[in-house]
This record gives structure tokens, C-alpha cells and sequence, in this order.
């Protein structure tokens, strides 16, 4: 490749901030930009409220789908209403980026890798004994969410989460929708980018290793769409006709065969060589480039300019940010762009962290969840279990979410599929009236009022009497060990949640799905107002000194009618703002 | 310089290095967007539409199918493909053989009307030679020749080559009837043939008057500048009207809802303003979805007249649709339309998914079979069109005991664009320009002569042996650009001037004006 004019390239590495901000142990490693996407500082979190806390660090969190329980947060035997942190809570971000830079050690991805399989004694996957059920055809678009619910907060599982988040944009779709793609394409894509960003290869050389993929070709088709497309998805530039046109003149001899051979890529064994010369710059406003440009002969070629070119971080900085910060101003996501390629970002992982541990995001951002990163870290914070075998939650949650088309929790129609659409996922999640008519019908009916998937309950387990302990109740033998040994494990109340006051049981409830606590009108609407189902229901009882108290193992109960309330909150469904 | 071609060259400058292109330019036309849509220059005169149409019994309700991807116009448009054959990089008649003979020699592919047999010709034919279409073959982009497929998408389903933060057709029409309101409330074309509803209605009481059935869609994009109130806002619906609006074990719902309602403060509201339209949408559609299901899931309606008693009837002449993805589709939104006056403006997605026309390969073999589904579904919807309204001889009310004349009802179908007509390398076509526009139905709005011909002539452009060769209009054609059926539309709600909503400051201040169907009919019978 001759590069006709190199004026545009000016090589610009911002040096990392010298306050290295909150995050990071181990800043030699650690991209820390500095500008509009500095990091929230150590001081700024620090003077943030017990409750601005765990909103802060929960939205870290769930922007790679992970939820925290309250009571992993506070303690809850201080109470709720003016929350104190618990042990861990007032380090929690830093603890959070630091797990996230360390990858799983293998003996605990095979022991995750053995729960998803089910392996038997002999090492033998065996249907029976896997903790979730997937389909055949879906299993690429299905196993991902199981990965990332499984593996602890790690490198391995932001990884995994990121890369999902990737295989979701027009840049690395694997467009299942397509005629000429298959499920398995899916599935290479995922692994692609799993193995390459857990490698540290940068995004400049992934994307040149992906251009010439089948994957890729099997949505481009023909080279000049493959001009077309690589332009647009990885530069930004639209409306490049006559360049895409010499591009599928460099790319002649690639073929992407017929179906009925199997769209398999191919070569003649006829290059072009003339050259072509693409990206000329219009400097008379003609419509016509008339200046510089590259030259380009083959198509290994073309993927070395997209690969090289100036705008491609930028633009893919750009991709990311339209989803992440989707509501902000397009001066606030061209802002978070600059600061970030400014600071020298290379990686997919320093993209994302640079945009999840910023002030910017943290703090200003406020947009419509997807029901993916509402359902999983919601499901996490909920304490659920997918073997209480509860409704669409159950074994099959992941199939029912993103493969099968009959289930509430189907996410195609919300309009958010995953792996399936040609231009991936479009950046504002879709509040048309049917799209999130069945988001909230979904996370209400399935999810919040489901009570029964996490609630705490025994459950047979493979032919085993287990208990599995959830977000009100616990095993008896576990407060009474004389009881060990009884022929079953029965119900108890967690001791905090048997001590708190009904008001704080709210506040727990509300902590746990909102990351806030009920308002003054709230309590009196669900606790004082004689119309509140709660009361009408009869719910509240009155301990020995006359104090009300949840009746006991009503909390369940309880929760159904203050998660139906929570359902019909707007803010439900929101990445909320913290400022 | 014109504002646009100005920022595309400051977006392509030295200072874009580190910025997205896009983003620069989204950027700058954010702050240079002066001129927003010029509602307010619109004249709205329900009467001369009356006047003009005088069986026209209420406001026109118009079907609009987007094949997204862009359909190549081969299936339309076989008159010289011969001379495409032959400049073709993959051969035409080794792809798809008899693709270059007619019908009528030798089992070749091409119909009377130049239509492609197999790829929805023969039903073109029927569908032409009864007067229930048109094809236009000359939908050409001469303003901005875009072949991308956003750029397209955007133009076409707005209406207006200024794409940038503009609203949709959908939204343009909505505000305008807002801003006119006075013209339509209490006008007898808003009168609803259901005696419980009634008439002088407001045009505040309309029921879903916008609907898509492809989910949000650039047809609806908002506009900054203007509001569009609740009762004019675009709702989803899916094909089988199910009720996801519908709240499950609601017993708590009365009191947990005047909760919610009281605590939602309205700058809650405002902050959360997506999901809380999507709630009060939630509300308007609980109860009104099961009218509409109920009358989806009755008989359709018994064919009478000879010439149509063919291929998608049953053995009692009873109408059917093929048994498809689109065809579910289809009949849904004919049904909504014909069960429900109000709906004045409806969009289908004609693919599944975005890109499902994009056809940069499998030209011979799927292209075919899905334009020819396509068309199929297309005849039958005409068909539940004619029978269901009291226009049609015999017929006394639709299958959901309507009485009313439903010639009123149009369907358009059109893509992102046409394609280039050289058979690529993987047996596809890339991107081009030049599309054919199907309209069908709707007669009581349409001048005499508008339907039953096939308008506008081509020819192919480009060198020969290469991949850019596409189809143009012949320099005495007629041809229009996508803007041109927006304003078609517009009209058909009463706007007299509706070049003024196509109208682009920079571009194309003067605007496009609607359609002229009363253009003859420019393809002679082949045989």
C-alpha cells in the first residue's frame, strides 16, 4: 500500500493524568484518560453519600450486567433510612476495577465451565446435570449471559461482557437475521473477541484480523458492500460510493460462494492490478476528492487503511458511546471521544473502562436500560437462583431471553435482540409502545412479582435436597445447627430482615431493585394508607412492645406489592444519574 | 456553497483527526440546524379534498411497506434486459435461465408488462390489468444520489433530503394536523361509521392514528422543534394483536397505580419522559387491543367476482393470505385499517429484519421467491380491502361489522433504493438508485386513470463489463424523487402546498410536490 498523503496523521498520546484517580492499584497498566473522561477520584466518591455509594458503585457494576445485594453493601442491622456502609462498601469501586483487571485462575473457570457443561464423573457433558438449559441453534447467543452470571467480577468476566457488548453493534454483529450467516457464525465472532481482547491486541489490529473474516464477508457479500460497510462501520464515513466501488475492484478475486455452497469464502485466481485510489479528500466543496488519498490494489490492502486510519478509534470510541451515554448531548459524547483517543486509548478494555469508571458516566448519565442489563444485575442483587425452577426464570432463563420467541422474556420483542440484527443493536433502547410493553410485562410479571426464583426456598437439585438461600429466607439448620440432620431443611428468616422495622423492609426492597430508598409519600402510600394492599392484605403484625413488624414469612408477599409498585415507576427502567 | 457540502468538507478536514466524522457533523449540524420543518406555512383544506373526490367518505388511510435493504427493480422492470444481459459481469441466462425471453417464447421469464415471472410478474400482471395498481419504474434520486443505505433510509422515510435531527413522515403529517386541528374538528371526513363512536368528532378523539408495525422506525423520529401530543403519537402493535399492554395479576393495580401516579411528580415525568410516553401508551392500548383481536380472528371476507376467484381463495371463496412472515404481517395492518377508520397512516417492515432486501448475492435463487411471496401477500391484501367495504357490489359491512366503503385505503410499497442491474461476482446486485414505486388501492383518492399502468422508462447506464451499471430514466421519462410520495401523502390528509414539508433550506428550498398520477402509461403490451 502507497499512503499518498500522510498530513492527517498527527500522532497524539496524552499523557495519563498524573492523579491517577480512584480506580486504579496498578496505574502502570491501567488506562486512566484525564479530561471529560477522568475518572471519578477517590475524594469525589468518598464524599458521596452511603446511598450515592451504592448507587455509584452499582452502576459500575451493571454496566457489565452485575448486580450487589444490599446487604452485601450496608449493614442492615443499623438500619436503612440513613444506610452505614458495610466493611467493603467504602472501597468498593477500587476493589471492583482491581477484580476486573485480574483474570480467573483456571481452576476456577473449570470448575464454572463444569457447572454450564454438567460434566458426569467421567468428564461426559450430561444434559441433566448442567445448572441451565440452552437450545441447539441459540447456544452462541445464550451461553454468553450464563458466562457472565457466572463468572465472578474478574478480567474474565469483563471480558466476556464487553465482547457481548461488541457482538451487539453494527461493527461485530454476526447479523443471524441474514440469509447467508449462520448460528455458528455467532458463536466465532464471540470467540474472536473474547480470545483477542484477553490477548491485549489492540482494536486496530482486531479489526484488521476481522475485515477478511467469512464472518465478515458472509454480511458484506460483495466486495464493493464490503467497501461499503467497512467504511461506514469502522471510519464513519457514509455516502463513499465511488470509493466503495474501486474497493470491489481491489476485491475482484474474494468471493463469497453461493448457498448452495454453503457461502463459503472464495478466490479466482484473477487479482486486480491496477491500482485504485480511495478517501480523497474534497477540498473545493465539488463533491469530487481531489486531494490525497490512499492507494489501494488488492483487498488486503483496503483493510490496511480502514485498520490505520485516523478515524477508526474515534469511530469506534464513537459506537460505544452512542450506546453508553445514548442521552447525552452530542457535544457531551464528542467530548468523551476526544478525551478518551486523546488519552491514548488502544484497547477495547481501556474504551470501557475508560467510559464506566468516569465521572461523566458515573455521575451525569442518565438513559433507558436494555432488559439485558436490567435482568442480570437485577437478578444478582435479588439473590436469585435459576434452580428454584421458578416461571421464565429458571434453567432456561438465558434460552428464553434470547432465543425463543414464545417466552415473555424473549428480548426481540423489545425490539433488543442479541446477536441477530444486521446493523446490531441501535443505540437508544426502543420505548415504542409494544417494545416496552413487553419489557415492563416481562421484568414485572417474570422477574419482580416471581418472588418464588429468589426468595430463598429447598429445592430438589439433581435428586438432592437442597437449600438455596435467597433474599428474605435462609435454611433453618443454618440458625439452629441442632436441627441438622432433620428430615428437611424448612424456612427462616434471614435474622437482619426478621428485625427490621416494615419500613426499613421497604427501604430494603427498594434499595434492592432502585438503589434508593422510598420516599416519605411511598411509605405512607404502601405502610399508613388504608387502601395499601399491604395493609388490607394484612401483612403487618405487632411485636411484644407493640411495634409493627412484617408477619413472618409474609415478606415474600410483601415484596410482590412493592415490586408491582416499583414495576410501574418510569425510573425503573432507567441508568439513573446520580448528581 | 450549500450548507451541507460545507460541512461535510469541514467534517473531512485536518481538525477532524481525532473526531468521528459523524460526530463532527452531527455536531455542527446541531448547531447550524436554523431551519427546522415549516409547519406553520402548510394550508390544510379538507373541503377541496372533497371537492375533488367526491366518493371519498373519510380521511385516506395509507399503508406504507419499506423493504428494507433495497429491493433490486428487476422484478419490475425487465425492459431492457436484454441489453443489461449482455453488459452484465455474470451472466444473466447462466443465473436465471429464461431471465432474458418471453414468456411466450420458450418458457421465458418475461411477462407482457415487462414484469419478472417468477419474482411476482405474473401477479403484477393481475394486479395491473384489474386496476388495482401502479408501477412507477422512475423513483430517482437526482438531489442527493445516496446509495448508502442510512442515508436512503433516512431520506426516504422522512421525506426530505435534510436527514439531520428532522422528524418522519409520520411526525410531519401529526404536527401539521395539530397545528390545523381546526380544519379537521367536526369535519364529516373524521365521521366513524361505528354509531357508538359517531360523528363531528375532534381530532383529538382519534383512535391510533398512527401505527407501526415494525416497531420504532425512522417514520416516526421526533422532531426537536415540535410537539406532537399524546393522542397523535405513534403506537406499536404486532401482527397478532396480542396484548403485552395488558398487566397480569393486577388485583393490587388500582391502588398501586394512584401511587405511582401521585409520587411521578411532573419533573419526574419530564426526566423520565421516554418510558412515561411508553406508559401512558401502555394505558391507551390495554383495552382497545382486544377489539382489534377480536376482529383479526374473524372470517375474512368471501370473494364474489369471477376474475378474482383465484389462487388465494378456498374451495368456499373465502379469502386467504399465503402463509408467511410478511403476509401475517400484511393482514394484520389491512385488517387494523379496515377495522379501524382512524388509522390514517400505518408502516409495515416488508423483511424481517433490516437488510432483508439487501441482495449483494442470492439474486437468482431467493430474490425471486421473495418478491414473489411479496406480491402475493399484496394480492390478497387488495382483495380483504374490496371485500370488506360496501364499495365493492353485495358487501354490507367489513368482518368486524363495519359498514363502510374502504376505497379510501392505499398501499405503497418502496426500499432504501434500487440496485445496480450487473450481476456481481457472488450472483447479486450492489447498491444503486433508480426504484420502482407499487402503489395500490385507495381509488376513491386517486385521479381517474391513476391505477392500472406502469409509468416511467429506463435504461442502463454505465460500462460495460463493470460493476457500475445501473438502470436511469431515459432522458424523456417521467421520474420523481422519494419526497414526492411523502408529499403524495401529505395531500391525502388535505395539504394543499405539501411541498413546503419536503422543503430542505439548502438543498431543495422549493421542495418536491406529490406524485402525478395522471402521467399515461408508458409501457406497451410485449405480446
Amino acid at each position: 500500500m502507497k499512503i499518498l498523503r500522510l498530513s492527517i496523521v498527527a500522532s497524539v498520546v496524552a499523557l495519563a493524568s498524573c492523579d491517577a484517580g480512584l480506580p486504579s492499584e496498578n496505574a502502570t497498566n491501567d488506562f486512566i484518560p484525564s479530561g471529560f473522561a477522568a475518572p471519578l477520584s477517590a475524594e469525589e466518591y468518598d464524599s458521596l453519600s452511603s446511598t450515592q455509594k451504592y448507587q455509584v458503585a452499582s452502576k459500575a457494576a451493571a454496566a457489565v450486567y452485575k448486580g450487589i445485594p444490599v446487604e452485601d453493601f450496608f449493614d442492615l442491622s443499623a438500619g436503612l433510612a440513613n444506610p452505614t456502609l458495610s466493611s467493603t462498601a467504602s472501597t468498593y469501586l477500587q476493589t471492583f476495577r482491581s477484580s476486573i483487571n485480574n483474570e480467573l485462575d483456571n481452576a476456577t473457570v473449570a470448575q464454572i465451565q463444569e457447572t454450564l457443561l454438567g460434566l458426569d464423573e467421567n468428564g461426559n457433558p450430561d444434559p441433566d446435570l448442567q445448572k441451565y438449559n440452552f437450545s441447539n441453534d441459540g447456544k452462541p447467543k445464550e451461553e454468553p449471559y450464563a458466562l457472565i452470571a457466572e463468572y465472578p467480577a474478574s478480567r474474565t468476566s469483563f471480558i466476556a461482557a464487553i465482547s457481548l457488548f461488541l457482538s451487539n453493534t453494527i461493527m461485530f454483529t454476526c447479523a443471524e437475521e441474514m440469509e447467508s450467516t449462520n448460528p455458528n457464525d455467532c458463536q466465532k465472532t464471540y470467540s474472536f473477541l473474547v480470545e483477542q481482547i484477553t490477548n491485549r491486541v489492540g482494536i486496530r489490529q482486531i479489526i484488521r484480523s476481522y475485515m477478511p473474516s467469512i464472518m465478515n464477508w458472509r454480511i458484506g457479500r460483495s466486495g464493493q458492500n464490503v467497501g461499503v460497510e467497512g467504511l461506514e462501520e469502522f471510519l464513519g464515513l457514509f455516502d463513499r460510493a465511488e470509493d466503495a466501488d474501486r474497493v470491489g475492484i481491489a476485491c475482484q478475486d474474494v468471493i463469497l460462494l453461493p448457498e448452495d455452497q454453503n457461502y463459503e469464502l472464495s478466490s479466482t485466481s484473477f487479482p486486480n492490478t491496477e491500482p485504485q485510489v480511495i478517501l480523497q479528500e474534497d477540498t473545493n466543496g465539488d463533491g469530487i476528492g481531489d486531494s490525497g488519498g490512499f492507494f489501494i490494489t488488492r483487498c488486503d490492502d483496503f483493510y490496511n487503511v480502514v485498520s490505520g486510519h485516523p478515524l477508526l478509534l474515534p469511530r469506534v470510541c464513537e459506537v460505544v458511546v452512542n450506546y453508553m451515554m445514548a442521552a447525552r448531548s452530542t457535544d457531551d459524547r464528542l467530548a468523551m471521544c476526544e478525551s478518551l483517543v486523546n488519552s491514548g486509548m488502544n484497547t477495547f478494555e481501556d474504551l470501557f473502562k475508560g467510559i464506566i469508571f468516569s465521572r461523566e458516566y458515573l455521575m451525569n448519565t442518565e438513559r433507558v436500560k436494555g432488559f439485558d442489563e436490567f435482568l442480570l444485575p437485577t437478578l444478582q442483587a435479588l439473590q436469585w437462583d435459576s434452580r428454584t425452577n421458578s416461571g421464565s426464570i429458571d434453567e432456561r432463563v438465558w434460552r428464553n431471553m434470547a432465543s425463543d420467541v414464545n417466552n415473555p422474556l424473549y428480548m426481540g420483542d423489545m425490539a433488543w435482540h442479541t446477536m441477530t440484527l444486521k446493523i446490531g443493536r441501535v443505540p437508544e433502547v426502543p420505548t415504542d409502545a409494544l417494545s416496552f410493553a413487553n419489557f415492563h410485562k416481562a421484568a414485572r410479571e417474570n422477574v419482580l412479582m416471581n418472588t418464588g426464583a429468589y426468595r430463598g426456598r429447598r429445592r430438589d437439585v439433581n435428586g438432592q435436597d437442597v437449600y438455596l438461600p435467597g433474599l428474605f429466607f435462609m435454611s433453618d439448620e443454618v440458625l439452629d445447627p441442632t436441627l441438622d440432620g432433620d428430615d428437611t431443611e424448612d424456612d427462616a428468616v434471614k435474622p437482619d430482615i426478621a428485625a427490621m422495622s416494615p419500613a426499613d423492609f421497604i427501604h430494603y426492597l427498594f434499595l434492592t431493585v432502585l438503589q434508593r430508598q422510598a420516599t416519605a409519600e411511598e411509605l405512607n402510600g404502601l405502610l399508613v394508607d388504608p387502601g395499601s394492599p399491604i395493609l388490607v392484605n394484612n401483612h403487618l403484625d405487632q411485636d411484644a412492645d407493640g411495634n409493627d413488624i412484617i408477619r413472618n414469612f409474609r415478606q415474600d408477599d410483601v415484596a410482590s406489592i412493592v415490586f408491582d409498585y416499583i414495576s410501574r415507576l418510569a425510573e425503573t427502567y432507567y441508568v439513573k444519574a446520580v448528581n | 456553497m450549500k450548507r451541507r457540502a460545507f460541512l461535510k468538507t469541514m467534517s473531512a478536514s485536518g481538525t477532524a483527526i481525532f473526531v468521528p466524522s459523524s460526530l463532527t457533523l452531527q455536531s455542527l449540524v446541531n448547531t447550524a440546524h436554523a431551519a427546522p420543518v415549516n409547519y406553520d406555512a402548510a394550508n390544510v383544506d379538507l373541503n377541496q379534498l372533497t371537492a375533488q373526490f367526491p366518493t371519498l367518505e373519510r380521511l385516506p388511510q395509507v399503508i406504507n411497506i419499506f423493504l428494507y435493504g433495497g429491493p433490486s427493480e428487476l422484478s419490475g422492470n425487465l425492459s431492457v434486459i436484454g441489453d443489461i444481459a449482455a453488459a452484465s459481469q455474470s451472466s444473466y441466462e447462466n443465473a436465471i435461465p429464461g431471465i432474458t425471453r418471453l414468456q411466450n417464447d420458450n418458457n421465458g421469464l418475461i411477462t407482457p408488462r415487462a414484469f419478472w415471472s417468477g419474482a411476482g410478474g405474473d401477479v403484477m400482471e393481475f394486479l395491473v390489468e384489474n386496476n388495482y395498481m401502479s408501477v412507477y419504474r422512475t423513483m430517482f434520486k437526482r438531489i442527493i444520489d445516496t446509495r448508502s443505505h442510512r442515508q436512503s433510509i433516512f431520506q426516504n422515510q422522512k421525506g426530505s433530503t435534510d436527514t439531520d435531527v428532522t422528524p418522519g413522515i409520520g411526525t410531519r403529517m401529526a404536527v401539521v394536523m395539530d397545528r390545523f386541528r381546526a380544519a379537521f374538528d367536526g369535519h364529516p371526513l373524521l365521521d366513524h361509521p361505528d354509531p357508538g363512536i359517531g360523528n363531528n368528532r375532534l381530532l383529538s378523539e382519534l383512535i391510533l392514528p398512527f401505527v407501526s408495525f415494525e416497531g420504532d422506525t425512522t417514520f416516526f423520529q421526533t422532531d426537536p422543534d415540535a410537539v406532537v401530543p399524546v393522542g397523535l403519537r405513534f403506537n406499536t402493535l404486532d401482527n397478532d394483536f396480542d396484548n403485552p399492554y395488558l398487566r397480569d395479576n393486577d388485583g393490587n393495580g388500582t391502588e398501586l397505580e394512584a401511587l405511582a401516579n401521585l409520587v411521578q411528580s411532573p419533573a419526574a415525568q419530564a426526566r423520565f419522559q421516554r418510558v412515561t410516553d411508553a406508559f401512558t401508551s401502555r394505558a391507551n392500548l390495554e383495552n382497545r387491543i382486544q377489539a382489534l383481536s377480536d376482529a383479526s380472528n374473524q372470517t375474512l371476507p368471501t370473494v364474489t367476482e369471477v376474475a378474482d376467484q383465484a389462487d388465494d381463495v378456498d374451495g368456499a371463496n373465502v379469502l386467504q393470505y399465503p402463509n408467511t412472515g410478511f403476509a401475517d404481517r400484511l393482514r394484520a395492518a389491512v385488517t387494523l385499517a379496515v377495522e379501524n377508520p382512524d388509522s390514517l397512516f400505518i408502516t409495515v417492515s416488508g423483511s424481517n429484519g433490516l437488510g432483508g432486501w439487501d441482495d449483494h448475492n442470492n439474486g437468482a435463487d431467493r430474490y425471486p421467491d421473495r418478491m414473489q411471496n411479496l406480491f402475493e401477500a399484496l394480492r390478497a391484501a387488495v382483495k380483504h380491502i374490496k371485500y370488506s367495504g360496501t364499495q365493492t357490489a353485495g358487501v354490507t359491512q367489513t368482518p368486524g361489522m363495519l359498514a363502510r366503503r374502504t376505497d379510501n385505503i392505499m398501499i405503497n410499497v418502496i426500499g432504501d433504493f434500487g440496485r445496480r442491474c450487473n450481476l456481481n461476482g457472488s450472483i447479486g446486485w450492489d447498491h444503486g438508485n433508480c426504484q420502482n414505486l407499487f402503489t395500490l388501492g385507495g381509488e376513491a383518492m386517486r385521479p381517474a386513470g391513476a391505477l392500472g399502468k406502469v409509468v416511467g422508462t429506463t435504461q442502463r447506464v454505465g460500462t460495460v463489463g463493470t460493476n457500475n451499471q445501473v438502470q436511469d430514466p431515459t432522458s424523456t421519462s417521467y421520474d420523481f424523487e422519494p419526497m414526492a410520495l411523502a408529499s403524495t401523502i401529505y395531500s391525502g390528509v388535505g395539504i394543499t402546498n405539501p411541498e413546503v414539508l419536503t422543503a430542505d433550506p439548502d438543498m431543495d428550498p422549493g421542495g418536491q410536490g406529490p406524485i402525478d398520477q395522471t402521467v399515461p402509461n408508458d409501457q406497451p403490451l410485449l405480446f
